[in-house]
């Protein structure tokens, strides 16, 4: 492999890993604060995707339509917090999961009936498209813009979190994740900070993978969010630190096996890829965090 | 023997008594008084019965919701399926398939041995890692190999004839042996809640950490109740294989496992009783609704066909439902007789 | 090692968290039939200590020793299957399952129906009658005496209480007193017992020995009334003169 190959791979590990380190954060934010991951994650996604779909296809500009679809994630990660989990807190986990589940379903179901079942393409403007010729290496523009964004956005992510009462109080939250526990149920004002976070990390990566495949769908959620789940585990539950990590190491995993894997058995690299994750977890159960002291079994 | 409480044993006995007398109750009905069309529901009420109460051995024991066993349904079902296929068929519509599994052709015992077997060994390995995770990520990696599973049926045609998915499969069940099947998978998933290994796992979900300081190993535990409720799921889905005789892999994702999950939920998780008391409610709705999804009229507005709108009412009802009872209509309790006064 | 001591043994352990010392080369040991108290200030490291013992946190150093068996850093449920069984600072009980199950949930052989040695239990602690009752349900002093009979009920040669009066009222904790002393007492289960508190009241009546600890360093250590009078004690750990022993 030539370094420019090398370079180029690397890249593109770097930007896909940028998206799902923003999708794990938004997942773990919430999962930090109440312990419960959102299974209608995936459906922000969705939604601020169909917005902008709409959007563009009545003319806007694609980056434009980008602002409401964030917005639209904002709106939608609330929506699922009124619906799914403020009605049920204190109630068992179980049915807290089967109703974010719920919402998920009914988010699917929806789409598929009033919109379309079938997927429907987004034009991205084709500047996006182009490369940067630099000496004998050969940047892409989008995974160029998209680590910029995901590095602007983890930036401020990072400010507010160490800077801003309600910032201080989730990261409290998640660095010290038993201990929140332990001392009972969060505030409700912190839950909804958390779920508008989720809502604007989620709509952020939601954009700029959108930016990457070209299309929406009805179903179109279910990735972000497996990856995003895989993510943190990698990275070791409850610590946001390890949210960005695992995205990042669940990236180069998948590339790396895109790359060295036989063509033929390229389909598979999702599976294969989960297969890695399990191996790893089987000989680090705590993923890569090393904070993980208190044990069960 | 000891460490079996005679008291849990007795009062699981009594449940299933009377959760039998109810199956018998659907058979006779089946078999004597009701037509064709009705009788065929009740049957499948049985089957989905079963099926759901293998579900609650796991997801009511150990607290943790499980996306994972409509997996095991599939694997159970596309091996029953292809057991008790015969030769003829499998040559003709799935050439690929090695001599041996080819020249096969099981009885029904036989197709739920192998079906069992087959879950078994796929249960074990994916109940390792999944038993050591952390309980609240626990719902997410099951759900994860329910996809994965998807994806293998979905692509593997010379096994499962992708999307095609497998026709001819023999009719070997009969309302009696499925009645049979529903009052044994009852009376498994009674008597493991009842044994002491049931009994650990329920300690587990209270409070494992509290568990593991009095002893109980918390992943062994899990692992434990997740092969219980993978066999009596095998058994389940093989029976409802060989009475489907045809069905693909769309059988076997997120439509089918809201459906066999909102009906633990309805009825409430942590009961067998409620787990069979929910499939009949979600069934009613269903066949209530199928009519209407087939698009109406109300006067002289005509109403469009409506694909999905079984699922959304289920949803939309489960929701309020879960909103106004999160354990479910019968919580922890199962049919007993009222307790005698002391 | 040629017959191993029967004693729990801690010797020289420091628990460190990221940058605070929670236990500094702390050490203590516990025959079987005898009661230790541990007590000390809040933050002193007392529950870290029970946390490292029960095997929930594994120690920067030092080590535990079992019966002559090294259970440093062993899992939770093989420390308890070595004999140690404890109970929480905050009450931990199986909530939605009934009393009876709470205590039949953990009981790992039987020599006889598992029903009879349960009730068994829950008679010697006075609560038979709420067996059938929600654990959740139950006032705060009886759950602490379900969490006794749960953690009596795994056999345990060394029986850790962290903090067992508290909330409790004088009637409950004199209660509590009694069926301590009758636990250490009874040479048929053979149980040393190990109370961690920092009210001196009960701890003094009911110890034989005594360890104080202060900022996870032990500062003194002998019997009730030495270590009461102790300069160092009254000084680092009451700052007050100490209240007179009952009983």
């Amino acid at each position: 492999m030539t370094v420019e190959l090398l370079v180029q791979q690397l890249i593109n590990a770097l930007s896909l890993g940028s998206i799902y380190a923003l999708l794990a954060l938004g997942l773990a934010v919430v999962y930090s604060v109440l312990g419960l991951l959102n299974f209608a994650y995936g459906e922000i996604i969705t939604i601020a995707g169909y917005c902008m779909f709409f959007l563009v296809s009545g003319g806007m500009d694609f980056w434009y339509a980008a602002i409401f679809g964030v917005i639209a994630a904002i709106a939608t990660s609330l929506l699922i917090q009124l619906v799914a989990f403020r009605p049920l807190r204190g109630a068992p986990a179980n049915a807290v999961i089967f109703a974010s589940f719920a919402v998920s379903i009914i988010i699917k179901a929806l789409i598929s009936n009033v919109i379309s079942p079938r997927p429907r393409g987004i034009p991205v403007p084709s500047w996006v498209d182009g490369v940067i010729q630099l000496g004998s290496f050969r940047l892409p523009i989008l995974a160029l813009i998209t680590i910029a964004i995901a590095v602007v956005a983890m930036v401020a992510l990072t400010w507010a979190l160490h800077y801003s009462t309600p910032g201080l109080a989730i990261r409290a939250a998640a660095e010290d994740f038993t201990v929140t526990r332990l001392m009972g149920a969060p505030a409700g004002r912190l839950i909804l900070l958390a779920f508008v976070l989720s809502g604007i990390l989620a709509g952020i990566a939601g954009v700029l993978w959108i930016a990457r495949t070209g299309s929406v769908s009805p179903a179109m959620g279910f990735t972000p969010l497996l990856q995003s789940f895989i993510a943190i585990v990698l990275g070791g539950l409850g610590n946001l630190r390890g949210a960005v990590i695992g995205g990042f190491a669940l990236a180069f995993i998948e590339v790396a096996l895109q790359v060295l894997l036989p063509t033929a058995v390229v389909p598979f690299t999702a599976a294969l890829t989960l297969v890695a994750v399990v191996v790893i977890l089987y000989f680090r159960p705590q993923g890569f965090s090393k904070l993980a002291q208190e044990r069960v079994a | 023997m000891n460490t079996f409480s005679r008291r849990r044993l007795r009062n699981a006995f009594i449940t299933w008594a009377m959760l039998a007398t109810v199956f018998l109750v659907v058979t006779l009905l089946a078999e004597f008084v009701l037509d064709r069309g009705q009788s065929r529901m009740a049957t499948e009420f049985m089957i989905l019965a079963s099926l759901v109460v293998a579900i609650q051995s796991y997801v009511g024991n150990s607290g943790l919701l499980s996306f994972g066993h409509v997996a095991f349904f599939a694997v159970g079902a596309y091996i029953a399926g292809l057991a008790a296929m015969s030769p003829e068929k499998k040559e003709q519509f799935l050439p690929n398939l090695p001599d041996w599994v080819i020249s096969l052709e099981a009885s029904l015992p036989l197709a739920i041995l192998i079906a069992v077997i087959g879950v078994a060994i796929f249960a074990a390995f994916t109940g390792v890692p999944i038993s050591r995770m952390h309980q609240s990520v626990i719902p997410m990696a099951t759900l994860a190999l329910l996809v994965m599973t998807h994806t293998v049926v979905n692509l593997w045609d010379d096994v499962t004839r992708g999307t095609r998915g497998l026709v001819s499969v023999p009719d070997l069940v009969t309302t009696w042996t499925v009645f049979a099947t529903a009052v044994a998978i009852t009376g498994a998933a009674l008597l493991y809640a009842a044994s002491p290994a049931g009994l650990r796992l329920q300690v587990v979900r209270e409070d494992p950490i509290a568990a593991a300081a009095l002893g109980i190993r918390v992943a062994a535990t899990r692992f434990t109740g997740w092969m219980v409720s993978a066999v009596l799921m095998a058994i389940g889905s093989a029976v409802w294989a060989l009475n489907s005789l045809a069905f693909g892999p769309e059988q076997f994702f997120f439509a089918q496992t809201f459906s066999l999950l909102a009906m633990l939920i309805i009825g409430g998780t942590g009961s067998v009783t409620g787990a069979i008391a929910g499939t009949a409610i979600v069934s009613v709705i269903n066949e209530s609704l199928r009519g209407l999804e087939r698009g109406f009229a109300i006067g002289p507005i005509q109403v469009p066909e409506l694909p999905g709108l079984i699922q959304l009412v289920v949803a939309l009802a489960l929701l309020l439902l879960l909103i106004w009872r999160p354990a479910g209509l019968f919580g922890n309790r199962e049919l007993s007789i009222p307790r005698r006064r002391r | 090692m040629s017959t191993p001591e029967r004693q729990l043994a801690v010797s020289g352990v420091t628990m460190r968290f990221a940058g605070l010392v929670a236990l500094d080369d702390v050490s203590l040991s516990l025959k079987r039939g005898e009661v230790l108290g541990v007590i000390g200030p809040n933050g002193s490291g007392k529950s870290t200590l029970v946390n490292v013992i029960s095997g929930v946190l594994a120690p920067t150093s030092g080590t535990v020793v079992i019966d002559g068996h090294d259970v440093t850093a062993v899992a939770p449920p093989i420390i308890s299957r070595h004999g140690v069984a404890r109970s929480f600072q905050t009450v931990r009980l199986f909530r939605r399952l009934s009393v009876r199950d709470n205590v039949a949930g953990v009981v790992r052989k039987a020599k006889r129906p598992v029903d009879q040695i349960v009730d068994e239990w829950l008679e010697r602690l006075g609560i038979l009658h709420l067996a059938d009752r929600l654990a959740g349900d139950l006032a705060y002093g009886l759950q602490r005496r379900v969490e006794i009979a749960r953690a009596l009920a795994t056999g345990p040669g060394y029986l850790l209480l962290d903090e067992p009066a508290a909330g409790l009222n004088d009637t409950e904790s004199a209660d509590l007193e009694r069926v301590i002393r009758s636990i250490a007492e009874d040479r048929e289960l053979d149980c040393g017992v190990l109370i961690i508190d920092h009210d001196m009241r009960l701890i003094t009546s009911l110890c034989d020995r005594l360890q104080v600890l202060f900022n996870g360093k032990t500062i003194a250590e002998g019997i009730p009334s030495d270590v009461r009078n102790d300069p160092a004690v009254v000084e680092a750990y009451l700052g007050t003169r100490p209240s007179p022993a009952k009983g």
